[in-house]
């Protein structure tokens, strides 16, 4: 099986890791400056934009889905999810620009903006945070 | 002399043919089903949820080699939509197809080129059916950010892509040749 391997079967296998590693890496490159903020989507809707330096939970409950955001000390993860693969909660903590947490089953996107990007009307914190 | 006719014979050869083409779609549509239905009963979790091996695959795959990529396409179109309608509702059947369809235009092209083994064309199969379906992601869920999804997706594709790869290999060696007559 391993003499059946070609020349282009490698190329692709490394351009592959390559791209794969290229976009990991992205967010990283951004600086973690001051004045970011969170953004929290619902499907289209923004649920609200918080600063990062303010320590807050967020409870977003859409279409009978709980998810519970957390900030603190900079940084953020989302605390619980009702949904079944977890993969939102076992991102862990972001804190850079660009980062992102996911819960695609809840439709919920939980993201680090930079202090320039996401505009003022959007941002006051919504009457579901407590 | 040959006449330019088909001849009573030749023609009910022709019917048989597709008669026998149909058929054969049907079984093996039936056995692809049987590898989906397997992996919904014991799911292959390495860790990362959500993540799967894609078992099903096999039989396109060995179809693309070994038959034509008619008998793959149909095969493979039957066992997504079937699987999809069984095992998980028609939203998640969308996302099944739009990946399957993807990763099985990659893998045939890949195949024509004629540069790629067995393994590299399951790979790439592999990453692009998780790359169709985060496509569909991102316009259902309307979220370009789902983007850093990639890696994850690419790896895991590999991962599945070349461990199909491997038995379908296996497979191809195995199988007697006339069964594919």
């Amino acid at each position: 099986m391993i003499a059946s391997l070609r020349k282009a079967d490698f190329l692709l296998f490394f351009s592959f890791l390559a791209i794969a590693a290229l976009i990991a890496a992205a967010p990283l490159v951004r600086p973690s400056g001051d004045g970011q903020k969170v953004r929290v989507i619902y499907r289209e809707e923004v649920v609200g934009i918080y600063p990062l330096e303010k320590d807050i939970d967020i409870e977003v409950e859409r279409d009978g889905h709980l998810n519970i955001i957390s900030i603190q000390n900079k940084s953020v993860y989302m605390k619980y999810s009702d949904c079944k693969n977890q993969i939102c909660v076992n991102t862990g903590k972001i804190s850079r620009a660009g980062e992102i947490i996911v819960c695609l089953p809840n439709y919920v996107i939980v993201e680090i903006i930079g202090n320039g990007e996401g505009g003022g009307e959007n941002e006051v914190v919504d009457a579901i945070a407590k | 002399m040959k006449s330019s006719t088909p001849s009573p014979n030749e023609q009910s050869g022709r019917q048989q043919s597709v008669t026998r083409r149909v058929a054969l779609t049907g079984l093996l549509a039936a056995l692809a089903l049987i590898f989906s239905y397997v992996e919904v009963l014991f799911p292959f979790n390495a860790g990362v949820p959500g993540v799967k091996l894609g078992l099903a695959n096999l039989v396109p795959l060995v179809l693309l080699y070994r038959m034509d990529e008619r008998y793959a396409f149909a095969v493979n179109l039957i066992r997504v939509a079937l699987a999809g309608l069984l095992f998980s509702g028609l939203f998640a059947a969308l996302y099944s197809l739009a990946g399957s369809c993807v990763s099985f235009i990659i893998m045939l092209l890949l195949k024509k080129t004629d540069k790629f083994s067995i393994l590299g064309v399951s790979m790439a199969g592999g990453v692009f059916h998780n790359l169709g379906q985060l496509c569909v992601a991102i316009f259902a869920i309307s979220g370009p950010q789902l983007i850093h999804y990639m890696p994850v997706l690419i790896l895991s594709g590999m991962a599945a892509g070349i461990i199909v790869g491997i038995g379908a290999y296996i497979l191809i060696q195995r199988l007697p040749a006339k069964l594919f007559m």
